[in-house]
């Protein structure tokens, strides 16, 4: 290729570009090619040193598009803000008081995520929508002593962003006893930073609140024995997850959502989901106002109770009650106690076909506004048998009413 | 690599550069292009863009080569923003190496 082809095609290719831009550079590569050849370089070195036209291009098109486009069409995660050309946008607030230690940071980020993992060990996780198009990051720590069992970090790797409170390893004997916040900033964003809370113990507690943009397809959040809040947004998956803590979940539209707990209690209200994967080993399950295609429901010892407008139903519980009012077309309602009573309120049926069975309990199935009768274990149909029932219990006992 | 990351890292070496003084742009990729391997035209997008964020100015020079040589000065703000990167490089840099040797 000759120069004079290859500033041909370097002008072809500028013309999506404004005047005076497509002007600058070609000025600035007709300036490389006289120096170049002052130097006493031949054409095509000077060609092979600019090297492709079109990496150039991309390199101009970034940089030549509005701010928030321009970093969507970015092919990593976070970039620092360009709108106002400052570089960093990260604000850090650090409060520190000798009697009541506590400390808190503030980190946003922008970019476009596949997905946002949290693990707050022993911290409390709140994700909240944001405002705006960026991802924002509060810590709080509160009433923690000065010694140093806990950071935060976050960080994004291969498209998906992570943040969350870490143990502590090795500790390096300079650092004991000194609180301090190191943030590795690169570039106007942060690549790794820590921040330092202490030990737990009565009234201190940690808490990370995540505001994240719309838009956004899955949110991972796991804690060991905080508790986790989440509420209003869409998305396609959440999944999240406490050891001992309370989880909540409201005010969701989403695909998939999962929400177990060890120890605490799970709440999901106003949320809407084509499958619900919901789990509690010793705490009660209450889920009001909710709505979707397949509903799959477990507690190891606790209650269950539910009001929802839910094509299937799939309940079980250990040693606890269920206790369930479906509103709508309910198709399948499955139930299964081991030790406690089961009740269920079916309104809006067309029909329904009753299974019941209970080992030492009693059984009572109504439909429509008849009374309700007792009956053996067995398989009833009303209407048009529609809604498929299955109540079992051990020693419970069973209420079935249908209208 | 990224080329977030190697952008920004390319503008650390064009600031760079430029505190030890003014530079005209084929001094500036010759320079750069001599150590690391990239395409010379890629680094004029970047000296739009500094000029743009207001991390250098320019200003044309008569050259006995040709056209006018543009050279890129820092700013106070360019001088401010290439101190502060450059920490921020080392520490990184720092806590790099120092997880490869672990």
């Amino acid at each position: 290729m000759t120069k004079q082809e290859y500033m041909e095609k370097l002008q072809e290719k500028l013309e999506r570009f404004g005047r005076e831009l497509q002007e600058e550079i070609l000025e600035d590569y007709r300036q490389h090619f006289a120096e170049g050849v002052n130097e006493g370089k031949s054409e095509e070195e000077i060609i092979e040193e600019l090297g492709n036209i079109e990496e150039m291009i991309r390199e101009l098109a970034e940089e030549d598009l509005p701010g928030e486009f321009a970093q969507r069409a970015m092919e990593s995660g976070a970039v620092a803000e360009r709108g106002t050309k400052e570089p960093a946008r990260q604000e850090d607030k650090e409060e520190r008081g000798s009697a009541n230690a506590g400390a808190e940071g503030h980190f946003t980020y922008s970019g476009s995520y596949r997905a946002v993992v949290l693990e707050g060990k022993v911290a409390n996780i709140h994700v909240e929508r944001s405002k705006d198009e960026k991802i924002h990051v509060d810590y709080e720590a509160k009433g923690v002593s000065s010694q140093l069992n806990y950071e935060y970090y976050q960080y994004e790797e291969d498209g998906i962003f992570y943040a969350g409170v870490k143990h502590r390893k090795n500790l390096r004997e300079e650092d004991q006893g000194e609180e301090k916040m190191v943030k590795v900033t690169l570039f106007g964003r942060t690549i790794i930073s820590y921040g330092t809370v202490g030990g737990f113990g009565g009234g201190q507690y940690i808490t990370l609140t995540v505001r994240i943009p719309q838009g956004l397809p899955k949110l991972t959040a796991k804690t060991g024995s905080g508790n986790i809040q989440v509420s209003g947004l869409e998305l396609e998956s959440v999944d999240s997850a406490s050891g001992s803590g309370n989880v909540e979940i409201r005010e969701l539209v989403t695909d998939r959502v999962k929400g177990h707990t060890g120890s605490g209690n799970l709440a999901v209200n106003h949320t809407e989901f084509i499958s619900a994967d919901l789990g509690a080993g010793s705490g009660n399950i209450s889920l009001e106002r909710i709505k979707g295609k397949e509903l799959r429901c477990g507690a190891g010892s606790g209650n269950i109770k539910v009001d929802a407008a839910v094509a299937e139903y799939h309940l079980g519980t250990g040693s606890g009650n269920i206790k369930v009012k479906a509103v709508g077309a309910a198709e399948v309602v499955n139930m299964s106690a081991g030790s406690g009573s089961v009740k269920l309120e079916l309104e809006g049926a067309e029909g329904m076909e009753a299974t019941v069975r209970t080992s030492s309990g009693s059984a009572h199935i109504a439909w429509g506004e008849e009374e309700a009768v007792k009956v053996k274990n067995g398989t009833y149909t009303y209407g048009n048998s529609a809604c498929k029932v299955k109540a079992n219990t051990g020693s419970g006992s069973i209420k079935v009413s249908g209208k | 690599m990224n080329t977030q990351f190697k952008k920004g890292a390319l503008e650390l070496c064009v600031l760079s550069q430029l505190v030890r003084g003014d530079k005209y742009g084929y001094e500036l990729t010759e320079k750069i292009s001599g150590v690391m391997s990239i395409a010379s035209g890629t680094m004029y997008p970047i000296l739009r863009k500094l000029k743009a964020d207001d991390y250098v100015t320019t200003y044309l020079v008569e050259s006995e080569s040709g056209p006018a040589r543009k050279y890129y000065k820092l700013t106070d703000k360019g001088k401010q923003y290439q101190a502060d990167v450059s920490q921020e490089w080392e520490a990184f840099t720092k806590a790099v190496n120092q997880l490869i040797m672990e």
